[in-house]
């Protein structure tokens, strides 16, 4: 290791302290300016900011469609899986038992229904192989909903920033912003008052409508 | 061949994972699955139980896969278990990571059946040795 360098501040000549002086008020003078700036973009903050709630929502309805949907497959599929088997299982003695019996009559009907059964237990295998397929492509639920989470993150973050920005430079928007959407209430869940949730407050409206 | 009466613990946050990974479990011929949603309540599982394998996500709220393979290492009454990665982490240095920890095995998202069955034969291998 080397000798420390003494500190800067100690025996930095005058030349420099003036030089950091006017390093700040530079700094500060670019803020303002920024801030001046700043001010005049708050009505398009205030709009950016006010879709992300929005965006929350519908990137939570994105998740909630996929788990859905994936906890449906995959319950058709194990309700669907288990038969399969029990096919192929009852061709293959149902085909036994023909085999093994002796027929005076339709030998051959006898020999094709042996046939067809053989067929319908590998067709079984070919489907059991399917929902096998179907269900391992469920996967993408998991790596999509952690980007979807990824994603609602992010958006709570930056509605954070603009919200923050907003509640500096324009106060008078913020709280209206803030009480309407709830700036700390993560992925939202509350229901949108300008859209209906199933038919019954369809038909609810319908007759408030008068219809 | 493994007991097919051997005790799994699977652990994921995502429900849809969970199921998938108990159905691809019991087409390889093991029924005897339970499930856990993240490290914690694995590690409160596998202290209360006579687990015989974990498989674990990697990424998990409250306790990650990694944090869930260190506390089984670290666990005098567990540190035998075998603990099967099953993670979409597929950065070099979280299979190294994991390997470092004592992993058993390390699976990468998206996987099917045969890869499932491939890595725990070969964790069974190793265990009868």
């Amino acid at each position: 290791m080397t000798t420390p360098t003494p500190r800067k501040k100690r025996t930095a000549p005058a030349s420099d302290i003036k030089d950091t002086k006017v390093e700040k008020i530079g700094l500060a003078t670019a803020r303002l300016h920024r801030l001046l700036k700043e001010l005049g973009h708050t009505r398009s903050l205030e709009k950016s900011a006010a879709t992300m709630p929005d965006a929350r929502d519908r990137l939570s309805f994105i998740d909630k469609s996929m788990h859905e949907a994936s906890e449906k497959t995959i319950s058709a599929v194990e309700s669907s899986m288990p038969l399969t088997g029990a096919n192929r299982a009852l061709c293959s003695d149902l085909s036994n038992r023909l085999a093994g019996a002796s027929f005076k009559e339709n030998t051959g009907l006898i020999e094709e229904t042996i046939s067809r059964l053989g067929e319908i237990a590998a067709a079984e295998e070919t489907i059991h192989r399917n929902l096998m397929h179907i269900m391992e492509a469920q996967e993408f639920r998991d790596v999509a909903g952690q980007m979807v989470n990824k994603i609602v993150g992010a958006a709570v973050e930056i509605e954070g920033i603009l919200l923050e920005i907003l509640k500096e430079y324009a106060p008078d928007t913020k709280d209206s912003l803030i009480s309407t959407e709830g700036l700390t209430s993560g992925p939202s869940t509350h229901k949108v008052n300008d859209s209906v949730n199933g038919q019954d407050e369809v038909d609810d409206l319908l007759a408030s409508l008068g219809l | 061949m493994a007991d097919p009466n051997m005790k799994f613990l699977v652990v994921d946050d995502f429900s849809t994972m969970r199921r998938i990974v108990r159905n691809l479990m019991k087409e390889l011929g093991f029924t005897n699955v339970e499930e856990a949603e993240d490290g914690v309540e694995a590690l409160k599982k596998l202290r209360g139980g006579d687990f015989e394998f974990v498989v674990s996500d990697w990424n998990m709220p409250n306790m990650t896969g990694i944090e869930l393979l260190r506390a089984i290492r670290a666990d005098a009454s567990l540190k035998h278990l075998p603990v099967l990665m099953v993670t979409a982490e597929a950065k070099k240095e979280n299979i190294i990571e994991a390997a470092q920890a004592g992993a058993s095995g390390y699976v990468v998202k998206p996987f099917t059946a045969a890869t499932l069955d491939e890595k725990l034969k070969k964790i069974f291998l190793t265990m009868q040795k």
